[in-house]
């Protein structure tokens, strides 16, 4: 290693640099990678020494000095010269107590604001001073620059430097041998050869064959980036826990931190559901001893691979672990950023790459972070850890001899709090369980406490109490025919039956079943049409005993034949009509014909009485048929004490009357059917049966509920969908309850459901085929969640969630649901070992021998004890180790096309076949669905790259089964062929993408399907595209291509000009006009046209007129506002850009011109140009040449009208004329920097936003800032005669600009602009005598108030002109009045936007508010300090200058003024100077020189003020006793 | 994770005479017991679907 470098010139950066500066880019406003440390100091502070200190350290390492620069789209860095750190003083004296929301504020705001990469610095520092002995210092670091590690050596030095500095010793330092660059570029260049291809084999061998995703349950769906928001959530770990884990330690050989990881896998493994999976583990990589006393970002991350296959003991365990470690260790010096790299993980922007849970462990004596100790003062650190979760979870354990904890770090987008307390509880469990029993294997670790594992299978079960369920079905029909003999039991189409003639009618059939050898337990089928034959029917054979099957008559004879047999039908009982088909298809059986009555030639000479057959309520009820996903359809028998538990439950929860009337509906082949035929029956309620195909028909069934007076109903969700869609479903009044299951409820159906229906009750219910109808039930209007709660289970059952080994899975963990009690059915018919599979036995139950059944659905607890359906096991995929939901994606589609039928599926056919794919499948129906590819990129925006289905198939509607659910299995596969592996560009966009493409990548050919990770691109490769495509014209960010990795994905978004997609940004056209034009437009301006601004610039001698043309050319092209032109007709203003034209350049030659007369003739330059502005030509900018002769740089004038600049753009545009000019001087094509949010846009945005609920937000405020306030003492007899305009000017001298600008606000906690506007309010307060003034303040406007607005860099008139009203505050204190200020001021939300846009853009009854209200009288607008040289790039030498002195011009002519007082100041070379402008003709002169001598006396005062703060400086008491944290 | 589904298993059975499977090895359930058969699950099932011919609870059996 050398110790060597360049002191200058661009270096090669860290691979770990690398990284860190390629997520910068990606997301340049994240402040995940700041590492801020807060610390409280008591006692004496030495500012000045603490200061120099961190100077100090900052040219001792040169970290903290570098910058990194883009070259070519790959990152150096550059080390600056020494600079001193400067450490502000923010004063919060007045703030009391530590979390006080002023201190709060100090850390966010300091620790959050931006670094930049690019400009340094890297370290910053702030103080902020509580009491007149307390202060707290905050000191920032980007990580790319500062590790854990380096906080050690930065407490060090900074400990021995300020000693040395207050004691005037010598602090005794050694210079370091070598530096961060050197270390840089010895890694890259030590990172080859033999070395690396070892490295290679063995990570390449290590990591082979496990995915690099390991998926946790999340509370929340997983954004579609990455987030950094985090929380921290600690815990202890007891001493004793820790000793036994030491001697289980000792006795397998490993370390504890092996021990504890080898917990920690087991913990996750039973989180994630699987046994081989990644984590990583920080080293801190120092192993040199050159590289110990540095500070800078060495530490690596670790891969660590877990492997619990196979269910190992703990011993095994333990030393798989070793291993793992030991072998990570010597493999260690493979940087993560080469190991992402070489394995190529496909990139998804959803998680960190490799590893997403990271382990980090302290041992004794290793968390010795050198303290800092300072000299006089307490040293308490009041926070390290920095609440970015740059990774999903990271556990961080610290084991010491006396104590030891435990912390997790999280990101809070994904994990509940609460979950992650779990966490560590069963963190806990696991260690403890492994200490105990070494020899144990993995899956007999609990991680669940004996509390825990009650709650979820005992008490969470007991919601739903006990209930009486020793009934037959047909009793319970037959105690209300007693009860209610004449009341209507059947109701259809006209007809009706009394429960008497249902009752007869049905034991008529009993006696005829009897007679043809019906016994008990038989299955009897019922083949018939929905239709009174089918109550009586089904009644009849629950009378004779029997047990029913129904038989769909639209079902086609194969299965029918099957099903007869299958069963071993003895007797059928059907409609006449079908009698020929069903005997036909059921030889051997009796047939039984009904006629539309309910009765049959062959009943009529039977028994009218009840037969009264004795039997048990464990005897079947009925046989409902069901496809399996494999294998013949299966009969599910369930007893009458399954269903009537559910009746019974239902009954006693929601009951009926006798008033009720229910629709049936539902095809009896479907388990609801029994519900809606039995319920109504055993209460004595009416039962409507809707005609046979009448429940496919949304419009019939809104039609017949409202007819029929309906009151309760059954729908699946794809039908309540359709059924909601009804216009009249508004009008189903008497509905009061409707049940909704057998397919997932949306919450977006939920709530579409309780808006069209409001007075109706939505009873959420589930339940499979196999377990009587329903098991829990949730009445949704009880929740407003973004999940619909599957609910509790009912009385006499328990459901449990297991893992894969039937172990309960904790709250929030998807588990397996079982289903046991009451409602099992008893089998599958005729089938013991599908039976036997299906029906285990329950471990947790509470009587003996009961049995669970195992549904294939996944569900979860909810912490408050609710399920919650997650989808079904044979339909979850994984892809990448990442649990895919279809029904996520199902909701998401649904909730956006509104009333088309969705369904999302996994295929593994066709091309997908050995890879499983998702697709989904839209019905158009009627309504009006977006095209495929549309679809996807609307998913493409919501949800991760995984969860994008690989094909969306469009189809005019999805086929249903007879129960309505849609027919999975008969879903089309899609046409593969058609969307893949399309290689040739078919626009110019991908033919300049495969361009592009095609050169970083430095192949030949590039398909357009080709995804770019897979073909050899990486991060960096990504942002040099990105760079390269951007001189192509093609814009488009780092994020955007891991959102689109194909060049037909990424072409399809970027929508060049010509597409005909109608939303890129126009070139051309009209634009909405802003808030701040539409202001100018009011004040109808008698010379609008010279509302100008005007520059003067120095240029560089070589330039020439013919490059000032063409650079204006350039910039007038690339920023859209140069090329506004704006019309009126009728009184209104419209604006639009014009196509590309050249801005006119006169040219005045100014050679020989004495300099005593250049300024007046500038003066008339400046006016000729602005003569030249035409508004409705859209000549908006004009320019003039001027050559100043021999010697004397030539000078450039340029007038712009104010409608299209602001100061902010003029910085912009000088700055652009640097890069063009010298672009043409080096004979170079113009590259000007890439547009931020252009004009057009922002423009655009701003009237969207007018609409938002974000802006609705502001109203209040905005409306409260008109209230009246006491109108200026202003006298029109003063000068009659008109408006006019005079200025009065006053400066404060240096030394105390000086002061204002830097001691004062420090001292005094409060900014330049609270002091500056606390003296105008005073000044004017004494003027007026009122202690309130509403005054008008200039924003720059330039707020980002949605997504995705960039207006660094943006050239337009941006400014928001807003009215604030300012109290002085009771406190005559110069101190109080000018914190109240500043509260006030702070109180303006979003830098003041949302009043133009609420007043001038609304146009509601806000707006008419706002300008009811007027103008205020007063302005205010503080500059700042002005700067005077455009900025340029690095390698480029300045060649534009704003002239000295004449660089502003007379900003405004006069005639505009519309306040009678305004008052302005800016600092321009160390002085600052203020304008008071007011109305002459209604102030007397007097009066505005005594407002700004009162005002300058106030800044005075506060500076003075300032002065008189003590100093910070050493404690003459003498050192306080030194305790540091 | 390894499921229970590809364990060895083994065949049990209740005092209503209904037949299930259970992880060889694994305590049994409360009221159930072995039959004395083992191996995969497929071969347990194999073997219910030879010996469990009436899927009634026994109690419904005798009466």
């Amino acid at each position: 290693m050398t110790g060597s470098h360049e002191e200058t010139g661009l270096l090669p950066v860290s691979f770990a640099q690398e990284r860190l500066w390629f997520l910068s880019r990606l997301e340049p406003a994240s402040i995940a990678y700041h590492v801020p440390v807060t610390l409280e100091l008591r006692g004496s502070v030495d500012v000045p020494s603490l200061e120099w200190s961190l100077t100090e350290i900052v040219r001792r390492h040169e970290a903290l000095r570098t910058v990194f620069e883009e070259i070519e789209g790959t990152p150096r860095q550059r080390i600056l010269a020494p600079h001193p750190v400067s450490l502000p003083v923010l004063d919060l004296r007045a703030g009391q107590g530590q979390a006080s929301p002023a201190i709060t504020r100090f850390i966010t705001e300091e620790s959050g604001k931006p670094f930049d990469l690019a400009s340094g610095p890297l370290l910053r520092g702030a103080l902020a001073r509580l009491s007149q002995r307390r202060y707290l210092l905050l000191l920032t670091m980007h990580h790319i620059v500062f590790d854990a590690w380096s906080h050690r050596i930065l407490n060090r030095e900074l400990s021995a430097l300020y000693r040395a500095r207050v004691t005037g010793t010598e602090a005794g330092l050694p210079e370091l041998a070598m530096q961060y660059a050197d270390y840089a570029r010895w890694q890259r260049e030590s990172f080859q050869g033999a070395r690396l291809e070892e490295l290679r084999g063995y990570w390449r061998a290590q990591l082979a064959g496990v995915s690099p995703v390991l998926q946790l349950p999340a509370m929340r769906p997983r954004p579609v980036g990455q987030t950094y928001r985090g929380d921290l959530y600690r815990f202890e770990l007891s001493q004793p826990l820790v000793e036994r884990l030491r001697v289980l330690s000792r006795a397998h050989g490993v370390t504890l931190f092996m021990t504890m990881l080898a917990g920690f896998e087991i913990v996750l493994s039973r989180y994630s559901g699987r046994d081989d999976f990644l984590l990583g583990a920080p080293s801190a990589n120092r192993g040199l001893p050159e590289l110990e006393p540095m500070i800078g970002f060495f530490v690596n991350t670790l891969v660590l691979r877990a492997d619990l296959r196979g269910d190992p003991t703990v011993a095994h365990l333990l030393d798989r672990a070793r291993d793992t470690c030991l072998g990570a260790f010597e493999h260690q010096d493979m940087p993560f950023e080469r190991l992402v790299d070489e394995l190529a993980p496909a990139r998804d922007l959803s998680y960190t790459p490799l590893v997403q849970v990271l382990f980090a462990f302290l041992a004794d004596g290793d968390d010795g972070e050198a303290e800092l100790v300072l000299p006089g003062a307490r040293v308490r650190v009041v926070q390290r850890e920095d609440a970015s979760a740059k990774f999903d979870v990271t556990l961080r354990v610290s084991a010491g001899r006396e104590r030891s904890s435990g912390a997790f770090a999280f990101n809070a987008d994904l994990f509940h709090r609460d979950t992650i307390a779990q966490l560590a509880d069963h963190l806990r469990v696991a260690l403890t369980s492994m200490a105990a029993a070494p020899g144990a294997h993995i899956s007999d670790i609990p991680i669940m406490d004996d509390e825990e594992t009650h709650r979820v299978t005992v008490e969470w079960n007991r919601n739903g109490g006990t209930l009486d369920n020793d009934h037959c079905l047909h009793h319970l029909v037959e105690r209300q025919a007693v009860l209610r003999p004449d009341s209507v039991a059947v109701e259809y189409e006209g007809r009706q039956l009394t429960y008497r003639e249902l009752n007869e009618r049905a034991n008529q059939v009993a006696w005829w079943l009897r007679v043809a050898g019906v016994a008990r337990d038989m299955v009897v089928g019922v083949c018939a049409e929905r239709s009174a034959e089918l109550i009586v029917a089904t009644l009849g054979v629950l009378k004779a005993g029997a047990v029913y099957l129904p038989l769909d008559p639209e079902y086609p004879d194969e299965r029918l034949r099957y099903m007869l047999t299958d069963a071993g039908v003895p007797a059928v009982v059907t409609q006449h009509r079908l009698a020929g088909r069903v005997a036909s298809l059921a030889t051997a059986a009796a047939i039984l014909e009904l006629d539309p009555g309910g009765c049959g030639p062959a009943a009529l000479s039977a028994s009218l009485e009840n037969p009264g057959v004795s039997m048990s309520p464990d005897n079947g009820a009925y046989v409902i048929y069901t496809s399996g996903s494999t294998g013949r359809p299966k009969g599910t028998i369930v007893s009458h004490r399954a269903i009537s538990n559910n009746l019974l439950w239902m009954q006693r929860d929601w009951p009926l009357t006798a008033a009720d009337h229910v629709l049936h509906k539902t095809p009896f082949t479907f388990d609801v059917s029994v519900k809606e035929l039995f319920w109504p029956l055993l209460a004595g309620a009416r039962l409507v049966i809707a005609r046979p195909d009448g429940h496919r028909d949304p419009a019939y069934l809104c039609e017949l509920i409202i007819r029929a007076g309906i009151t309760v109903t059954h729908f699946v969700p794809s039908m309540l969908r359709a059924f909601l869609a009804e216009p009249e479903v508004g009008s189903c009044r008497g509905l009061r309850l409707v049940m909704c299951g057998a397919e997932a409820l949306s919450a977006g159906q939920r709530n579409e459901f309780l808006r069209r229906l409001p007075a109706t009750r939505l009873l959420h219910l589930y339940g499979p085929t196999e377990t009587a109808i329903a098991v829990t039930a949730w009445l949704c209007d009880e929740d407003s969640g973004d999940r619909v709660p599957l609910g509790r289970p009912m009385p006499n059952s328990r459901i449990y969630l297991l893992d894969e080994r039937m172990s309960p899975v904790p709250v929030g963990v998807p588990g397996e649901l079982y289903i046991a009690g009451a409602p099992l059915a008893r089998g599958y018919l005729g089938q013991p070992a599908l039976t036997a599979d299906r029906f285990l036995p329950d471990p947790f139950g509470t009587g003996p021998g009961g049995r669970m059944y195992r549904t294939g659905d996944i569900a979860l607890w909810r912490p408050d004890g609710l399920l919650q359906y997650i989808g079904r096991a044979d339909e979850q995929v994984k892809i990448r180790g990442l649990r895919i939901e279809p029904g996520e994606v199902e909701t998401l589609l649904r909730d956006h096309i509104g009333t088309a039928d969705v369904a999302v599926v996994v295929r593994e056919d066709g091309s997908a076949v050995g890879s499983r794919k998702l697709v989904a499948y839209v019905g158009t129906g009627t309504a009006d669905v977006p095209s495929a590819g549309s679809l996807r990129g609307y998913l493409r925006d919501r949800v991760p790259g995984y969860l994008v289905p690989a094909a969306v198939v469009v189809l005019p509607g999805l086929p249903r089964l007879p129960s309505g659910k849609i027919d999975r299995q008969a879903l089309p596969a899609p046409d593969w062929a058609a969307g893949e592996q399309r290689a040739a560009a078919s626009n110019d966009t991908e033919r300049a993408l495969a361009r592009v493409w095609s050169e970083v990548l430095g192949s030949g050919r590039v398909g357009v399907s080709d995804n770019f990770f897979e073909i050899g691109g990486d991060s960096l490769l990504c942002i040099q595209v990105v760079s390269h495509a951007r001189r192509c014209g093609l814009v488009f960010s780092a994020r955007d291509m891991f959102r689109h990795q194909t060049i037909a994905d990424l072409a399809a978004v970027l929508k060049p000009a010509g597409d005909t997609g109608g939303v890129q940004d126009p070139v051309a056209g009209p634009v909405p006009l802003t808030p701040i034009q539409h202001r100018l437009f009011r004040q109808e301006l008698p010379q609008l046209g010279r509302y100008t601004q005007a520059r003067i610039v120095e240029l560089a001698a070589q330039v020439r007129a013919e490059h000032v043309t063409m650079a204006l050319g350039a910039l007038t092209a690339h920023h859209d506002a140069l090329r506004m032109r704006f019309t009126c007709s009728g009184g209104q203003w419209q604006a639009e850009l014009r196509d590309d034209q050249p801005v006119p350049v006169r040219e005045s030659d100014l050679a020989g011109v004495p300099d005593a007369l250049a300024r007046s003739r500038l003066s008339s330059v400046v006016e000729d140009l602005r003569e030249e502005i035409d508004l409705q030509a859209g000549r908006v900018v004009t320019a003039a040449w001027c050559p100043s002769g021999e010697g004397r740089p030539p000078l450039l004038v340029l007038v712009a009208h104010h409608l299209v600049i602001d100061a902010v753009s003029w910085r912009v545009v000088l700055d652009d004329l640097q890069t063009a000019l010298s672009a043409l001087l080096r004979e170079e094509p113009v590259a000007l920097a890439a547009k931020t949010t252009p004009y057009s846009r922002w423009a655009a945005a701003l009237a969207e936003y007018a609409r938002s609920a974000d802006l609705g937000a502001e109203v209040a405020y905005w409306i409260s800032g008109i209230d009246p306030v006491p109108p200026l003492p202003l006298d029109p007899s003063i000068a009659p005669g008109g408006a006019q305009i005079r200025r009065h000017r006053v400066q404060l001298d240096s030394a105390q600009t000086s002061a204002l600008l830097h001691r004062t606000p420090r001292a005094l906690g409060v900014g330049v602009r609270d002091i500056l506007m606390t003296g105008y309010l005073e000044a004017v307060a004494e003027w007026t005598g009122a202690t309130c003034m509403r005054v008008d303040l200039d924003g720059h406007g330039r707020t980002e108030f949605s997504a995705g607005l960039d207006l660094s860099r943006s050239v337009g008139w941006f400014t928001a002109v807003y009215p604030v009203r300012l109290e002085l505050g009771a406190s005559p204190a110069l101190r109080d009045r000018m914190h109240a200020v500043r509260h006030q001021l702070d109180a303006v939300p979003r830098g003041g936007i949302g009043y133009g846009v609420l007043r001038y853009l609304r146009g509601d009854v806000v707006s008419r508010t706002l300008a009811a209200a007027g103008q205020a009288q007063l302005s205010f607008n503080y500059f700042g300090q002005v700067s005077t040289a455009a900025r340029p790039a690095a390698d480029e030498r300045p060649l534009v200058r704003l002239a000295p002195r004449t660089g502003e011009v007379n900003p405004l002519p006069a005639a505009h003024h519309e306040y009678p007082l305004s008052l302005s100041a800016a600092v321009a070379d160390g002085v600052l100077t203020a304008t008071w402008s007011y109305r002459c003709d209604l102030i007397a002169t007097d009066t505005v020189a005594m407002l700004a001598s009162r005002w300058l006396d106030c800044l005075r005062r506060a500076i003075a003020l300032a002065d008189r703060e003590p100093r910070p400086g050493l404690d003459p008491a003498g050192p306080e006793p030194m305790v540091a944290r | 994770m390894q499921s229970v589904d590809a364990q060895p298993c083994k065949v049990v059975v209740n005092d209503e005479g209904q037949y299930s499977v259970w992880p060889a090895g694994r305590e049994n359930a409360p009221g159930w017991r072995d039959t004395g058969t083992e191996g995969t699950r497929q071969e347990c099932l194999a073997h219910i679907e030879r010996v469990w011919t009436d899927l009634r609870p026994a109690s419904l059996r005798t009466s």
